[in-house]
């Protein structure tokens, strides 16, 4: 689905991703981590191609991005979902009108036919009685949410999250999180989550990617290893608490 | 010290040959950009029209205050010189030049580079500082044609009708002013501007605004695409765009009026 093949980049002077491989296989969920400035959100810039690589090569969805013209990124990123950070919902618009954006925008979609896919999906994430609430009428939980449905609605192969759960509180984060799961399981959309939260995807996780000055410091837990950090992660989260 | 010293730094880098040059590329690159993506202005017209009518509103009453004022000044200080002489008859056909000519168009210019410019500088760097243009971009969509282009084409397209609106506020208050205060003749002065007022008057003064427009539209949203730094940069970026719309106003209407002065 995703593979960086000594994938270095360099902006300015500074060098961000130093020789990086890593795979992700077709319905997998991986995580990510690493230190804030580590390039973690530089990565997912990178599998859209709003970045180019230094030199290495990037295969999305079958096809090596590095090469790709704009016209042809874009069909690329039509197949992809981005979760950001914020959320970047667009304050102008209501909930409905930003989940619907794309789908009118990009894709072209008949309204009628957008509007019935934009209601099953506010309906499953329990957004429906939000329809006409304006970004800033809602929570942090809930932005998050309205991102996820304006990243699944347009019926992506890959998704991906840019620190999903930060700044929302526990409760949140675990619906979230549950709903990462959900949508891997329901329609098989492979997920690459970033975020340093390990103590909340490690249950769902079925891959962890460690990331340190740029360059990947582990990969690929078995599920003892997995269920280890768990418990550990768990009890760290609480104990800090 | 140490901040004195980091601030020098940042003054001598600021002024660094190699770093004006690269900045300048930059600024013509994102006009090219813009000004080649302008039929994009059609495919959102939606977006277009709303940005026109929201630039038009937001800028009228502005406009129409500030050009009264300055016209009434202008009537009153004219009309003060000219008295001496036996010439305030003259102040009709002057009033009507000068506010057709110039203070229409650069009074309604200046003051759309601070109202429209701070709109669109803050509402672009809003959407670069919290994903949204990135979001565009992820999801296949180009940030300047759905943003950008709609934004720098109705500030073209509001200036002519604000300035003419201006010119009639203008010689209006221009003409309250000389009836009321310098008690000239109403008649006369509708008669000098009828005998002094050209067509060529109205097209130098009616060929500037939409570039005035242009370059209000191109620096405001330069600064709000490239802005960097949350909330300082932010601030930093709408007072770049009020100064430099301003002065790109000031230099445009240099600039136009010795070309139409040379070839009239």
């Amino acid at each position: 689905m995703v593979e960086f093949q000594n994938v270095s980049l360099t902006l300015g002077e500074k060098q961000i991703l130093n020789d990086l491989s890593f795979k992700i296989d077709e319905g997998q969920i991986v995580l990510l981590t690493g230190n804030s400035g580590e390039g973690k959100s530089t990565i997912l810039k990178l599998i859209l191609g709003l970045l180019r690589p230094t030199s290495g090569k990037i295969t999305v969805l079958g096809q090596d991005i590095s090469r790709l013209n704009n016209k042809e990124l874009m069909k690329i990123r039509q197949q992809c979902g981005i979760v950001f950070q914020g959320g970047a919902l667009f304050d102008s618009l209501s909930v409905e009108e930003n989940v619907s954006f794309f789908l009118k925008e990009a894709l072209h979609v008949d309204p009628a036919e957008a509007r019935k896919r934009v209601l099953e999906i506010l309906e499953y994430l329990g957004l429906k009685d939000y329809l006409d609430y304006y970004p800033a009428q809602l929570s942090g939980g809930m932005k998050k949410r309205v991102a996820i449905a304006r990243a699944i609605v347009t019926h992506p192969k890959l998704l991906l999250y840019d620190e999903p759960t930060a700044g929302l509180d526990a409760q949140s984060a675990t619906r979230v999180v549950d709903l990462i799961k959900d949508l891997q399981q329901r329609l098989n959309v492979t997920s690459l989550v970033v975020s340093h939260e390990l103590y909340y995807f490690v249950r769902v996780m079925d891959k962890m990617i460690h990331l340190q000055q740029g360059r990947i410091t582990s990969e690929q837990i078995n599920n003892a290893e997995l269920m280890a950090l768990h418990e550990k992660n768990f009890l760290g989260h609480f104990t800090k608490g | 010290m140490t901040t004195l010293k980091m601030y020098l730094g940042k003054f001598f880098d600021d002024f660094r040959i190699s770093y004006m040059i690269r900045e300048t590329i930059a600024r013509i690159k994102f006009a090219v950009r813009v000004i080649t993506s302008m039929n994009s202005a059609l495919r959102y017209r939606n977006e277009t029209l709303y940005q026109f009518y929201i630039m038009g509103i937001q800028a009228l009453f502005l406009v129409i205050l500030a050009t009264s004022f300055t016209s009434m000044v202008m009537a009153f200080e004219y009309g003060k010189k000219l008295e001496p002489f036996g010439a305030k008859l003259l102040l009709g056909r002057i009033m009507s030049i000068s506010i057709v000519r110039e203070i229409g168009p650069i009074v309604t210019g200046l003051m759309l580079a601070g109202r429209t410019g701070a709109k669109i500088v803050s509402e672009i760097g809003n959407m670069v500082l919290s994903e949204q243009t990135d979001a565009l971009c992820a999801f296949g969509l180009d940030p300047v044609k759905r943003l950008i282009v709609p934004r720098v084409f109705a500030s073209i397209a509001v200036m002519l009708p604000l300035t003419i609106i201006a010119d009639a506020v203008g010689i209006m208050a221009g003409w309250y002013a000389s009836v009321h205060w310098i008690g000239l003749d109403s008649e006369f002065f509708w008669l000098s501007m009828r005998g002094g007022l050209l067509v060529k008057d109205l097209t130098i003064g009616l060929i500037k605004p939409p570039f005035y427009g242009l370059i209000i539209g191109l620096v405001s949203s330069y600064y709000g695409y490239t802005i960097r730094g949350g909330a300082e940069g932010m601030g930093r970026a709408a007072t770049q765009t009020v100064v430099f719309a301003s002065l790109g106003v000031l230099f445009i209407d240099f600039l136009l009026t010795r070309i139409v002065l040379s070839l009239y």
